[in-house]
């Protein structure tokens, strides 16, 4: 659904963007993580038709970001972080403006407004003042405007910043929603926990750079193919660790910080059903085993260096 | 949310009042949403309340305190009643020339600031839309004002010396004002980012120059008051004017036409301005400067056609040359509007019209970038001359055939307006061609302008330091570096009408063929410097495609699985199945990690963005 070709950028003689590739397939959440100043934003807003790329191109929905930009604007949705919203409006008020602006004829824009509203929760505040509205709800109204064109694309610029735990759980639901009803969504975030419950794919974004694009299972699969699982038991009898390293796709086993058995182990699910096994046979009194996750946190720490710009 | 995404589409023309019936029912039923918004918002804010209730009543004051202290004294009312009609027109005006240009002003940097500006120009909405919003939002706040401030002018009518007509043409006056002043504003809000930098500069150059119009008012009032035996003095005197003579010829021309399309050009090219201003660099901008050009050019023909056949028959001659020298000024600001083109048109634009029919391509001869521009404003400034010297010319030839002065007026106008085309070519051309090279804006504007005054003030000066009394026969033996100044023609001209020496028009001959020269060469320069720039465009485009078509191959290549690589290699024998598959993986692997370190593309490193 989008596609990122080779796109570097600088302002004047501090070059922001090298060389940065990745796709996004249609349909899924795409995350877009990275520490501040890693250059999040300033690809958002070239996806977004308002920043040209000084080098490379960006196909969204087929359509060249440069050359092509009414058309994306079309199929696209965008909500920048630290966007603003008119005060001394209405709920209302505000999402018939836009819809208006986005040339929805008169006919159709109160449906549209209503369907909207109904979307995202908004109808009981149709009346409210913008001015008067919490950050979250005002957070929810901006999505709100992206929606009235019914656009094939959401870019969300950290659409969680700043909200309450409440808020935030509220705008992920929300998202998904969205993704249920078949639109590709693209979020950025420099807060892992916020967009690990949400994404299929990401793209580790730092110093302007590309670290690591794609499904989230392969990156943690490629940088590290060695897999981990726990074992919790009541008691750690000596030499407990022998038995599993016997196993032919066990790499390591020995005592982790935290007291439990950690096993290294390459392959798929059947590695840890033998270590299962082998662990009942030896009479281990075993309560818990976990394998470990490839979550997002890890996959960030392991691909970035750390330094920010 | 389906219907959502349904194209704008104006309503079919229903039967009943045609095409235009048709397009106001749509106004109506579908008005511009940004003055909709604008207006709401507006009413909502206190702002707007306290300052229509706080300048109505210092209006009312002042002019309660100025009728009474003028009436304690021996005037007679009627005179009374005509200094405080001037003097709420006068407060009127004021308000308006201060707070108008300071409020559109703000009108989109303040869309800028609150981080609005980015989701409006995302819905798609045409940046003219936009523009034309913002500014009729202003002018209809500051209508509004106008027509609060209605009742104050009733003081006027206490004692008498004026009429009803005074007050109407009155208010027509303040409202024509009103527009420039609040398009002037939008036009600033439009280039810069910063609220308090808009409104200072709104301020601080819009409220001087109302100050020295109302001057200039004043001293018209004179010739007219004393020309036309008017009753009414100060600046308003045209309310009587227009009241008492508005269909002879020279008051409606005068003081009706002209300034309706002086104010009606100035609105026009301070809204295009905004346009250009509101959109991307990416897109045509100089479009609507080149038909408000054409208008503009035509009208002012017009204008002069008209002004010179308000000379009396002696003066038809010598008026008429002065008008022409003096249409040079617009030959100036045509050149200098046109002389800031980038180097090459925008791609989107280029993308469109090569889309289109053969025709419509045609126009790209005339399109935007540094070349067509050039060639387009060069054509204007070509024509406008002959026109000009046209409209100047035929009045005498039809009204004042027989007049001794013509064949002299008719020499030096020649001179004059070729004068005009050497000197508007060579304005154009080199500030063309200094833009092309600098590639900034800004630079070019300023160093063209700085050229352009050295050349005419620098002659100047050579003659004051090497010989004192130079300018003693600046007429009849004019110093030689004089004559290489860009407004040479102008001295000659006046010359050769004056003393009606026609062979004198031979000296015209050396700046014009001196500026024609300089802009040729000036104009070849430019064209070859833009279409290097073009090679270089395009190699790097191509070079950047090669690139992404090379990389795309690679992770095309991939993509495959190990299997299918081990399949392959095993296929071919070139290395056994293990193997195969240990490099299928590594493939894999690449593909997965995408890291950033790919081959550098082929082409050269992207110039910094042209600003």
């Amino acid at each position: 659904m989008i596609r990122v070709e080779g796109i570097s950028h600088h302002f004047g003689t501090m070059r922001v963007l090298h060389d940065i590739w990745f796709d996004v397939p249609e349909g899924e959440v795409f995350g877009f993580i990275g520490p501040n100043g890693a250059g999040k934003t300033t690809t958002l807003r070239m996806m977004a038709t308002l920043l040209e790329p000084a080098q490379g191109r960006i196909l969204v929905g087929g359509y060249d970001v440069v050359e092509r930009p009414r058309e994306v604007r079309r199929i696209l949705g965008f909500m920048p972080d630290g966007f603003g919203v008119y005060e001394h409006v209405t709920v209302q008020e505000y999402l018939d403006f836009f819809a208006a602006a986005y040339g929805i004829l008169p006919t159709a824009r109160r449906r549209t407004v209503e369907a909207v509203m109904e979307l995202t929760d908004l109808g009981p505040l149709r009346d409210r003042l913008v001015q008067a509205m919490s950050k979250g709800m005002k957070q929810r109204l901006a999505i709100a405007r992206t929606l009235l064109h019914d656009p094939k694309i959401l870019i969300l610029d950290e659409p969680a910043n700043g909200l309450d735990p409440r808020a935030r759980i509220e705008m992920r639901d929300l998202i998904e929603q969205l993704q249920q009803m078949g639109k590709t969504v693209v979020l950025s975030s420099h807060i892992l926990t916020e967009l690990s419950d949400m994404v299929s794919s990401v793209a580790i974004l730092e110093q302007g750079r590309v670290l690591a694009a794609g499904p989230v299972g392969d990156i943690g699969r490629e940088l590290r193919p060695e897999r981990a699982v726990k074992v919790r038991m009541l008691h750690y009898p000596e030499g407990c660790e022998v038995p599993f390293r016997a196993l032919p796709d066990v790499v390591g086993a020995e005592r982790g910080p935290d007291g439990d058995l950690r096993i290294l182990y390459r392959g798929g699910d059947e590695t840890v059903a033998a270590i299962v096994r082998t662990a009942v046979d030896a009479g281990f009194a075993v309560v818990r085993v976990e394998p470990e996750r490839d979550d997002l946190e890890h996959i960030f720490l392991e691909v970035t260096r750390g330094a920010l710009q | 949310m389906t219907e959502a995404a349904a194209p704008t589409e104006a309503p079919a023309p229903s039967p009943r009042g045609g095409r235009l019936g048709a397009w106001w029912r749509q106004k109506r039923e579908d008005p511009n949403p940004i003055l909709v918004k604008e207006l709401r918002s507006s009413f909502r804010t206190k702002l707007f309340i306290r300052f229509l209730y706080l300048s109505t009543g210092l209006l009312a004051l002042i002019v309660l305190l100025f009728g009474g202290s003028v009436a304690s004294t021996s005037m007679p009312p009627a005179e009374v009643g005509q200094l405080v009609f001037q003097s709420f027109f006068g407060v009127a005006l004021a308000v308006l020339c201060v707070f108008a240009p300071a409020h559109a002003a703000a009108s989109l940097t303040g869309e800028r600031e609150k981080s609005t500006y980015e989701s409006l120009i995302l819905t798609g909405m045409d940046p003219a839309r936009i523009v034309i919003g913002k500014f009729l939002a202003t002018y209809t706040l500051f209508a509004m004002v106008l027509v609060a401030f209605t009742p104050v002018v009733g003081i006027a009518f206490l004692f008498g010396g004026i009429s009803p007509w005074n007050v109407v043409w009155g208010f027509y006056a303040l409202l024509l004002f009103l527009a420039p002043a609040t398009a002037y504003g939008v036009a600033l809000s439009a280039r810069l980012s910063s609220t308090r930098v808009a409104i200072f500069l709104a301020l601080f150059t819009f409220a001087p120059f109302s100050g020295m119009a109302t001057g200039a008012l004043f001293g018209f009032g004179e010739l007219a008051t004393r020309q036309w035996g008017l009753g009414m003095e100060g600046p308003f005197w045209f309310t009587e004017a227009l009241g008492s003579r508005f269909f002879e010829p020279d008051t409606f021309l005068l003081v009706f036409l002209m300034p309706l399309f002086v104010c009606g050009m100035a609105v026009w090219l301070f809204l295009a301005s905004a346009i250009a201003g509101v959109r991307p660099a990416s897109e045509d901008r100089s479009t609507p400067f080149k038909y408000w050009t054409v208008v503009a050019v035509a009208g002012l023909a017009v204008m002069l056609f008209g002004l010179t056949t308000l000379f009396e028959p002696p003066d038809m001659a010598e008026g008429g040359v002065v008008l022409l020298e003096l249409a040079g000024f617009a030959i100036l600001f045509v050149a200098t509007i046109f002389q800031n083109e980038p180097p090459l048109p925008p791609r989107v634009w280029e993308l469109r019209q090569a889309a289109r029919g053969p025709l419509t391509r045609r126009l790209m001869l005339f399109g935007p970038g540094a070349g067509p521009t050039t060639r387009f404003a060069a054509t204007v400034i070509v024509a406008a001359c002959a026109l000009f010297f046209l409209a100047t010319a035929v009045p005498r030839w039809v009204w004042n055939p027989t007049h001794p002065e013509n064949a002299a007026a008719d020499v030096a106008g020649l001179s004059v307006a070729l004068g005009h085309v050497a000197v508007g070519l060579f304005v154009l051309c080199s500030g063309a061609l200094i833009r092309v090279l600098l590639r900034s804006g800004v630079a070019a504007r300023v160093l063209s302008q700085a050229f352009l005054i050295g050349l005419i003030i620098l002659p100047f000066l050579i003659v004051l330091l090497g010989e004192a009394d130079g300018f003693r026969h600046m007429d009849d033996r004019t110093p030689l570096p004089i004559r290489f100044t860009p407004i040479f023609h102008l001295i000659l001209g006046i010359a050769i009408v004056d003393d009606e020496e026609l062979s004198r028009v031979v000296e015209v001959a050396a700046p014009v063929f001196f500026y024609g020269l300089m802009a040729f060469a000036c104009w070849l320069a430019l064209e070859g410097r833009v279409r290097r720039v073009r090679k270089e465009v395009d190699a790097r485009r191509e070079a950047s495609e090669r690139a992404a078509e090379e990389r795309a191959r690679r992770m095309q290549q991939s993509d495959a699985t190990p299997e299918d690589v081990a399949a392959a290699l095993a296929r071919v024998g070139a290395a056994d199945a293990a193997t195969a598959a240990e490099i299928a993986g590594a493939d894999a692997g690449e593909v997965a990690r995408r890291s950033s370190a790919p081959p550098a593309p082929p082409g050269p490193e992207a110039p910094p963005e042209d600003p």
